[in-house]
């Protein structure tokens, strides 16, 4: 093993990247397998969305009920903390302290966490202008395409939450690095599906 | 695979890798400002408001997983295949969903 080397970019060190065994990489392979098969649930969510989009009923529409700079606010949030994640990751890879990691880890809590806040905020705002899923058809997909990303994000911060304390417990163990690689995997994708949430829902929704 | 890693590769590595995040980032916060400042500007006719925001999305959805989950020629073929057929499956269902909703909306709106 080298002697850690100091780097122009970060306080800390990097030391010789870990190295991904045969088994972890099925591991990881697995975890893509679920990441896929979610993928095409949210892409059945869009869909059901896009066909109803129509489907007012007499009730509020998209150009009422959605705030552009609070959906603004939340991509930025999100993608931020997809990059705090990254460097979370970075920071397993090469080694660093593991003090520099949990710091990268709890940002990236903060930020998932805020984004949750500001979402519930906008649910709560919609709900005031008469948006409930009862509503129409237009709303009911709404609401079962836009908050079942959030509560993926919940539950990737609930996953981040024991991951920490695991961290924290056991150290940087074998179980522990694994389920950060893979957290992080769910972490990114959770971000792509919000772009085309942005996308088709609120940008497409406010055209 | 044996050779011994010195300490400049080892650095070079960890600089590539933190540059491929920065850039990914960058790269994503560009894509998404654009469709932003149209939507806020309402310039665009809804034709190509739709070109670029779908425009936009399909290139950050490629920069997010090319920069954040390391998709790419070194990763595992069982992996690439599985993303392809998930992509190819979404891709089925979501255009033949929309076709034939679309389609039947039409016929239903033509017999009154």
């Amino acid at each position: 093993m080298s002697d850690p080397i100091p780097t122009l970019f970060s306080p800390c060190r990097v030391e010789e990247p870990l190295v991904i065994d045969d088994e972890a990489q099925t591991l990881m392979q697995g975890f893509w397998v679920f990441l896929m098969s979610d993928l095409i649930l949210f892409g059945i969510a869009f869909v059901s969305y896009v066909t109803s989009e129509q489907g007012l009923a007499g009730g509020p529409g998209p150009k009422v009920l959605y705030d552009l700079k609070s959906v603004a606010a939340e991509t930025a949030l999100l993608l931020t903390s997809s990059l705090t994640f990254g460097m979370a990751s970075l920071c397993l890879k090469f080694r660093q302290r593991q003090d520099v990691l949990m710091a990268w880890l709890g940002l990236t809590l903060v930020l998932g966490v805020a984004f949750l806040g500001l979402e519930l905020h906008d649910f709560a705002t919609m709900a005031g202008k008469g948006g409930v899923p009862a509503r129409s058809g237009y709303l009911s997909a709404f609401f079962g395409l836009v908050p079942l990303h959030g509560v993926h994000v919940l539950g990737g911060c609930v996953w981040l939450c024991s991951l920490m304390i695991q961290v924290l417990r056991f150290g940087l163990d074998r179980d522990t690095t694994l389920g950060l690689m893979r957290l992080a995997l769910f972490w990114h994708l959770l971000d792509v599906i919000w772009i085309g949430i942005f996308s088709v829902v609120f940008l497409w929704g406010l055209t | 695979m044996s050779e011994p890693v010195t300490d400049s590769a080892i650095k070079d590595e960890y600089r590539r890798e933190l540059y491929g995040y920065l850039r990914g980032y960058l790269l994503a916060a560009v894509l998404t400002a654009i469709p932003f400042y149209f939507t806020a500007i309402h310039v665009l006719s809804r034709r190509s408001a739709a070109l670029v925001i779908g425009g936009c999305a399909v290139v950050q959805i490629g920069v997010h997983f090319a920069s954040f989950l390391h998709l790419g020629r070194r990763s595992s073929r069982d992996v690439l295949i599985m993303v392809i057929s998930a992509l190819l499956i979404m891709l089925i269902m979501i255009f033949g969903t929309i076709w034939i909703m679309f389609n039947l909306h039409a016929r239903m709106a033509l017999g009154g």
